[in-house]
């Protein structure tokens, strides 16, 4: 196999093409429609582009690009596999339509001229999480993102929400410093910091107490990026004050990325072994479910209550991956697919409702049952998948954690996921019930206009394809279990990092592979 | 089979999904097409009926097979029975509705029959099911699609709540269910039915697995057919529009419960639960619903309750049926309550719709005005009080010859009860029948008077249609008989043989019934009609008012909740967060606490050269430094602490041999100084932290200090076992530069060859990093208003910091700008191979230039600096990004792949324009964050003319436009 | 094998006092804690990367062979992109600070999240 037959290079694109459309966005300072033209085309590329990475990966296994051409364990190498790749898929397809949204939402003349390349940098970031193979480059990732999502969390903050990015980012601050230690941790452990390479040296150290220490502290920061209990504070303060499009994409991406981190980290780099941390996981995450959903159903603004869901579904998907069995992993993997694209429509229905109703506070909505019909139904399709109800996407990926849960005979953690199924059920009721089934208030007749037409297009359309996943769930449910399994394979991984060294270059290779 | 089937389940789908369209057009009379699919689908479910039971095949359409969920179907007699019941009401029902929906009182018909058809499809989906997790699947969505039928008048309050009331109920049992079909897949390892059922007995091991499936799914049973303690949603139910009533609840989904029972039998009868939970439920809820349906007043309401004590009566039934002995006549007893429920509550329907008013106190005298309907309603009244000839009074003999048959064979009291609960409850039945009858007889009240308006025919056909089937059936008995035999048996329920009669001597069954019509009448006419209207339901048995109570209840609860888990108060969460940082590794450790000591015992911790003292003594004044910043209250002095420290590490990075770190943590260091110099002036002079903060508590107190403390150790701890490498010769990535850099990366400064070349990437994106903090700061220094667009700004510039017009200052300043620069230019060039690069280079023109923003004002810097900042980053940026592509565009190599060009023995390769790109970036981003914030801080609006001209949104405001009414200090006090 | 102990003691001060000084409720006062926290984990690569004693800087230019071995030019290399990630950080906190005085009014985070406080400038339109 010869260099020019792997198109390696295609791994890094959906880092690289984000920052350079950003860049080229920043060349005009006042917003413009050619802006918004590019951004479209690009995250739709960018969607073609990890669907295409998909269907080759599942094909021809990683691929594995070594950035500078430097031999695999010293350099940086990126690898993208087909959980990478289902990431990229998610990311560039939520963040189109978050953007969709956006453009149906205000003119381009009245958009803020910094959003749209501070969304790309932070779609950027997170494409640089779900590929990278090196744990400081990931670390750089997340700087990336948190920098551009801090920036995004206060571009159109008006007096009275800026408050809110300051816990999010002092909480981050401290992730972000021990998160650099952690590196420092692992490279004087490992001597490398290459996914890869610390596979192998992991397994010499099974056991060792200084392995498990450094698992418990990315268990910490991963699991505060991810928003797992107790450390979830930071979230539905921060996420409910946001313009809809961009609370969206946070909503669908931002947490999940802390998942997949949690997935890759213990699944691929660290032993299998570690059954106590699973344990640990489990447990959390059935808290999280728990907590989550009971601070849901005391809310009364749409997007608070979504806000809330969150932390309950990610403690859904720490549960599969706590469980910790190749049909967990499956579970937790399809579980994602279906939460980033439901969760961001349920934020998008949430600025539908703003911009019909000029309020997302229950108290004063109503009417949209007969006002638009159809972000009705959009809204009763997503709702009842979060809820887990069949046949929509949510319910497969419940009822498989159910199904494992009790094959390994934790019945208390499906009691709870159950509870919380009932009680997400209740708040989406609350929603439906306040906003599309009761009158609408007499002073204020939600308003419809084109602009509102067109968001409900851009809900519906997602809505769409969250029931083709649950109908045709078929076919979801391989890819993640192939998915699943290639994260599984820790050898294989490593194997493929390997190999990419046999790739032959022209003149100017640096040495050879230390045996 | 497979057509037939798809036609069954199909017909109504499609159709559904075009009734909204049509109902547009249409209105009404869209109904009319809607009669279409009940009429297809039951002529299908006929002809399926009518095939010999060898052809009756199963159907298997793949769905999700690696989960093993398919869309299999099992044609037996149980389906067959339910199909038809479901396919030939809904006919019945459709046609109704046509009639009794008209375009005045009721509108959107068309969503109206999409709902009702894709109920009808899930119900027939749900009963032909043969792989229990496709079974769950429709259950689920005949839950949903009568939540939206129940809802369907969702501007009245009531609709609403039976509607949540009903989905949450039929919600939360279902997801149990779910529980009780994973459970059986976790025994049986398949969800096909026709597997399971093929088991016989319960598989060893597993007993205790069985019993928590089957008490699940009797759960699931319980909620959807209303049985103690769910009965309560079904009379909330009733808030639906009649025909829904007499679809759904009388005839169809809350039969689902019976269904299941009857399909799960072999499954679960074995053990020894079954028989006390479904006769204990089941008979309970017959009386219980009989008293109720006796006090409550409403008409419909007295249906729902008949409608629950039937369906403990159906449930009951499968409950006397332990192993041995089979399940012979459980369809007449389904089919009997189809007939003459469903046409009690079209009758209702009428009465409704001809009076306007339900309420048994206000009608009377209907006979005289539309005797077909009362004709309907005696003989449908007849059958629910079980009185010969009728299939009532068929149902109620088989049922107490099954008891006497058990009193006979297992005696004693799990036979006696049953007869007594019966008796009283069939008793009580009577007294209801006679109730409701007292509506038609009698003289016409006046809401009968003043508002009747006659039914039309169409309306008055299915219930007299439904109460003829009941006198008919009920004379020919052994034809019914053999009818409801006629559809075959299906696992646990056999085909009985014994012919039925009407008149079958005078046995203990005939004489209870006497006693039961008597003691019904006695129990009426004791008491009297006048009493009877005064009842009403005790409260303690409205278990719908306590479902509120909760369903309201949990939200405060939570909302309290949430306060406790400190949501509201977003300043203190930090201390869980750093909490849980301490605590959850030192749980970790302790536990392996000998072996880290053991470990420790072997380090060496002193060190034994002088520089090693050195760096001691860095150590404290560093210490030292940082404890001060950590002790004291006002701000300029921590401020100092905080810079003496930074100066001191990069004292420890020299006695580290890291030159360059040193250079660049100085730089660094002064430019966040600077940063954070604005700021603080700008507080101080408006006192904003002047006034200290009330004394925190003590609890408080000491809490911070330990968990700093902790923190503290924890990360010193972490060092000192890290800092011991598992092996020796780990073969380190960094040995791997040290050897390479010189020949391929041709540089001798390591560390800045893995920064540019080997880990480019990182630096690639540390630069956007950058850039986007810029960009984050320019959005933080414009306010998005809460109303207009942005108008122009008065540029009257307050410089509250004015600029020293100090001439010694100024020419040293402006003396030192150029050499600076030189020199950046210097440590730039030496990079490469000498402590420098980029990075310092960058950060020193920047300070040069803010500098001189200092002595000069930042529109003097503007002077020395024509382009925008921005634009220089953005250049650097692209510089930077060409560099790594280059190679992967040109040459097809990886990206960041160096080439190396020599100009003059001078080397120009990659990464010198890399290194270039990143001194453009950090001196453009330094100077865009600083200069910006100078003038906000400075107060000059200009700045907005400047930069927000350009990079704010036109909602947008510059930040420090007025100054706040610093109400700071104050606040601060309470 | 040889432990920095100084590094560690160094490091426990300056996460420790670090910690302490976010936990105040003067937002000024959380800045410099971060400034405190990220420069100890800076510290943390350096001090991970084995004892400088008897070695060399990493820079190779004109070493002969008798000369000291470098040090490992890793941790080195992140502790420069951390240090730079870290100063970008800083900036956005220190500007976010002065943003949220000018909405709030305060410096202070109890008062910032009072839920009595309302912003002292009205977003309405001044000019």
């Amino acid at each position: 196999m010869s260099w020019s037959d792997t198109p390696a290079n295609l791994v890094a694109l959906p880092v690289i093409f984000p920052a350079l459309i950003a860049m080229i966005c920043l060349l005009a300072p006042r917003p413009a429609v050619w802006r918004r033209v590019l951004t479209a085309a690009a995250m739709a590329a960018l969607l073609a582009q990890a669907i295409w990475m998909v269907i080759h990966v599942m094909e021809h296994g990683p691929m594995v690009l070594r950035l500078g051409g430097w031999v695999a364990p010293y350099g940086i190498v990126l690898v993208g596999d087909t959980l990478a790749g289902i990431m990229l898929g998610l990311s560039s397809f939520t963040a189109l339509s978050c953007v969709l949204f956006g453009f149906a939402d205000e003119t381009a003349r009245e958009e803020h001229p910094l959003r749209l390349p501070l969304f790309l940098f932070l779609l950027c970031g997170i494409n640089l999480t779900f590929v990278t193979g090196d744990l400081f480059n990931l670390f750089v990732a997340f700087e990336v993102m948190l920098l551009s999502s801090y920036g995004l969390m206060t571009l159109e903050a008006g007096a009275k929400e800026s408050r809110q990015a300051f816990p999010y980012l002092t909480l981050n601050l401290v992730g972000s410093a021990l998160f650099l230690a952690v590196c420092g941790f692992a490279y004087s452990l490992f001597g490398t910091l290459n996914f890869a390479e610390i596979i192998g040296r992991a397994d010499l150290l099974a056991g060792d107490y200084r392995l498990t220490l450094l698992a418990v502290l990315m268990l910490l920061v991963f699991g505060l990026k991810a928003g797992l209990f107790p450390l979830y504070h930071w979230l539905p303060g921060s996420y409910s004050v946001m313009p809809a499009p961009v609370a969206a994409f946070y909503a669908g991406m931002l947490t999940k990325v802390g998942v997949y981190i949690l997935i890759r980290i213990f699944g691929t780099v660290l032993p299998p072994s570690m059954t106590e941390l699973h344990t640990l996981i489990a447990w959390t995450a059935g808290l999280t479910m728990v907590i989550g959903v009971l601070g849901a159903v005391g809310q009364t603004r749409v997007q608070t209550i979504l806000s809330y869901h969150i932390v309950s579904q990610i403690g859904f998907m720490a549960l599969a991956i706590g469980l910790f069995s190749p049909f967990a992993i499956t579970a937790a993997i399809f579980y994602i697919i279906h939460h980033i694209i439901v969760k961001s429509a349920l934020f998008l229905v949430g600025g539908s409702v703003i911009k019909l109703n000029g309020t997302d506070e229950l108290a004063r909505t109503g009417g949209l049952w007969r006002a638009a019909p159809w972000l009705g139904i959009a809204f009763v399709l997503q709702a009842m998948s979060l809820a887990g109800l069949p046949p929509l996407s949510g319910f497969w990926g419940k009822f498989m954690i159910i199904q494992e849960g009790f094959t390994q005979g934790e019945w208390i953690l499906v009691g709870m996921s159950l509870v919380a199924s009932v009680l997400t059920l209740m708040s989406m009721l609350k929603i439906w019930l306040g906003a599309f089934w009761k009158k609408a208030p007499e002073d204020r007749p939600p308003v419809v206009t084109g602009g509102s037409r067109r968001m409900s297009l851009v809900v519906v359309c997602m809505a769409a394809v969250s029931l083709f996943i649950g109908l045709n769930a078929e076919m979801f449910v391989r890819v993640a279990k192939h998915a699943a399994n290639e994260t599984l394979d820790r050898a294989g991984y490593a194997a493929n990092v390997r190999a990419a060294n046999e790739t032959l270059y022209p003149a100017k290779t640096p040495g050879a592979p230390k045996p | 089979m497979e057509i037939l089937l798809a036609t069954v389940l199909l017909t109504p789908v499609l159709l559904a999904l075009v009734m909204p369209l049509l109902g547009r057009f249409l209105g009404a009379k869209v109904g009319w097409v809607a009669l279409l699919a009940p009429v297809v689908s039951c002529a299908a479910v006929i002809k399926m009926y009518g095939l010999p039971l060898a052809e009756r095949l199963p159907v298997n359409w793949e769905w999700v097979p690696s989960l093993g969920v398919n869309l299999t179907f099992m044609p037996d007699g149980l389906s067959l029975l339910y199909g038809l019941i479901v396919s030939g009401v809904g006919v019945l029902v459709v046609f109704y509705a046509a009639c009794y929906l008209d375009d005045d009182h009721y509108r959107d018909h068309g969503k109206f029959y999409c709902y009702l058809l894709l109920f009808m499809a899930a119900m027939l989906g749900t009963v032909m099911a043969s792989n229990l997790l496709m079974l769950f699947v429709c259950w689920e969505l005949t839950g949903l699609t009568s939540f939206l039928l129940i809802g369907f008048l969702h501007d009245k309050a009531e609709s609403q709540r039976g509607a949540r009331m009903a989905l949450l109920t039929t919600g939360m049992t279902g997801l149990v269910l779910l529980a009780g079909v994973v459970l059986l897949r976790v025994i049986y390892g398949t969800y096909d039915l026709a597997t399971i059922l093929a088991h016989s007995g319960v598989p060893a091991g597993s007993e205790t697995l069985l019993l928590m499936a089957f008490i699940c799914c009797f759960i699931g049973i319980a909620g959807k057919s209303a049985q103690f303690p769910f009965h309560y949603w079904l009379p909330n139910a009733m808030a639906a529009p009649t025909p829904v009533s007499a679809y759904l609840h009388s005839a169809t989904m809350v039969k689902l419960g019976v269904f299941l029972t009857a399909r799960l039998l072999p499954v679960f009868n074995d053990l020894e639960l079954w028989m006390p939970l479904l006769t204990g439920i089941g008979f309970g809820t017959f009386l219980l619903g009989a008293v109720l349906a006796l006090l409550s007043q409403d008409l419909k309401g007295v249906l729902a309750y008949t409608t629950v004590a039937q369906l403990g009566f159906l449930i009951g039934y499968y409950g006397l049926h332990v192993q041995g002995v089979p399940v012979t006549w459980d369809a007449l007893h389904v089919l009997n309550h189809v007939f003459y429920k469903a046409c009690l509550f079209m009758v209702v329907g009428i009465i409704d719709h001809s009076t306007g008013t339900r309420d048994l106190r206000k009608l009377g005298g209907l006979w005289r005005k539309m005797p077909i309907v009362g004709t309907a309603a005696l003989l449908a009244l007849a059958t629910f009080a079980g009185l010969p000839p009728t299939t009532g009074f068929l149902s109620k003999e088989l049922l107490l010859a099954d008891l006497f048959a058990l009193w006979q064979s297992h005696g004693g009291f799990q036979a006696l009860w049953p007869l007594a609960v019966l008796t009283v409850g069939s008793a009580i039945n009577v007294a209801v029948a006679v109730r409701v009858l007292g509506a038609f007889f009698g003289k016409p009240t006046h809401a009968v008077e003043d508002h009747f308006h006659a039914p039309s025919i169409g309306l008055q056909l299915p219930p007299v249609l439904l109460g003829t089937a009941t006198l008919v059936c009920g004379v020919f008995a052994a034809g019914f008989g053999r009818f409801t035999q006629s559809f075959g048996g299906s696992p646990g329920r056999v085909v009985g043989t014994t012919e039925l009669h009407l008149w079958h001597g005078v046995t203990p069954e005939l004489i209870t019934s006497a006693i039961v019509v008597v003691a019904g009448l006695v129990l009426y006419f004791a008491v009297g009609r006048v009493r009877w209207n005064r009842a009403e339901v005790p409260v303690w048995l409205r278990f719908d008012l306590l479902f509120d109570k909760v369903a309201d209840g949990v939200p405060y609860a939570a909302r309290g909740f949430n306060r406790a888990m400190g949501f509201e108060s977003p300043g203190s969460f930090l201390y869980v967060i750093c909490g849980v940082m301490v605590l959850v590794p030192a749980c970790f450790l302790i536990p392996r606490w000998s072996e880290l000591t053991a470990q420790a015992g072997q380090w060496s911790m002193l060190p034994s050269e002088p520089e090693g003292w050195m760096r001691w003594v860095v150590v404290l004044l560093v210490g030292a430094a940082a404890v001060c910043a950590a002790s004291w209250k006002r701000v300029i002095p921590q401020l100092f602490a905080v810079s003496i420290v930074g100066l001191g590490i990069s004292f420890y990075y020299v006695l580290y041999q890291g030159p360059d770190l040193a250079i660049t943590q100085m730089l660094v260091e002064s430019a966040t100084l600077l940063l954070v110099l604005l700021v603080v002036l700008r507080l101080k002079r408006d006192g904003a932290d002047s006034t200290p903060l009330p004394t925190i508590g003590r609890i408080r107190g000491g809490l911070r200090l330990a968990v700093s403390a902790g923190a503290g150790l924890l990360l010193g701890g972490g060092v000192l076992v890290f800092q011991q490498t598992p092996s020796p010769e780990l073969d380190r990535a960094g040995d791997y530069y040290l050897a390479h850099s010189e020949a391929y990366a041709k540089g001798t400064n390591v560390v800045n060859t893995t920064v540019i070349d080997y880990r480019g990437f990182d630096t690639m994106f540390e630069l956007m990093v950058l850039v986007i903090a810029s960009l984050g700061c320019l959005g933080l220094l414009a306010r998005r208003r809460t109303s207009g667009l942005r108008g122009r700004f008065g540029t009257g510039e307050t410089d509250l910091f004015p600029v020293p017009n100090d001439f010694i200052l100024r020419m040293i300043v402006v003396l030192g700008f150029v050499p600076l620069n030189l020199f950046a230019g210097y440590i730039f060039l030496r990079g490469h191979n000498l402590p420098g690069g980029g990075f310092p280079a960058g950060l020193i023109s920047a300070l040069s230039l803010i500098l001189l923003s200092f002595v000069l004002g930042v529109h003097g810097v503007r002077k020395v600096v024509r382009v925008n900042p921005i634009g220089i980053a953005i250049a650097g940026v692209f510089l930077a990004l060409a560099a790594a592509l280059f190679p992967a565009l040109v040459q097809g190599l990886p990206i960041l792949h160096h080439f190396h060009v020599y100009v003059a023995g001078f080397y120009l390769g990659g990464a010198f324009w890399f290194d270039l790109g990143v001194y453009l970036a950090v001196v453009g981003t330094s100077l865009k964050i600083i200069l910006p914030l100078m003038k906000s801080v400075h107060g000059l609006p200009g700045f907005v003319e400047e930069e927000e001209a350009r990079f704010a949104s036109l909602h947008c405001e510059p930040i420090d436009l007025q100054r706040p009414k610093t109400a700071g200090g104050r606040k601060e006090g309470r | 094998m040889t432990n920095q102990l100084e590094a560690a003691v160094l490091i426990a001060v300056l996460f420790g006092s670090g910690i302490f000084l976010c936990l105040s409720r003067r937002m000024l006062s959380m800045l410099f804690g971060f400034i405190l926290i990220s420069n100890a984990a800076n510290l943390v690569l350096i001090a991970i990367s084995g004892d400088p004693t008897a070695k060399s800087a990493a820079t190779l230019a004109g070493h002969s062979p008798d000369a000291l071995p470098p040090v490992d030019p890793l941790p080195q290399a992140l502790i420069l992109t951390a240090i730079v990630i870290g100063f970008a950080v800083a900036a956005y906190l220190t500007v976010l600070i002065y943003r949220l005085y000018t909405d709030r009014g305060t410096a202070s985070v109890p008062t910032l999240f009072d839920p009595k406080a309302e912003p002292v400038v009205g977003g309405e339109d001044k000019s």
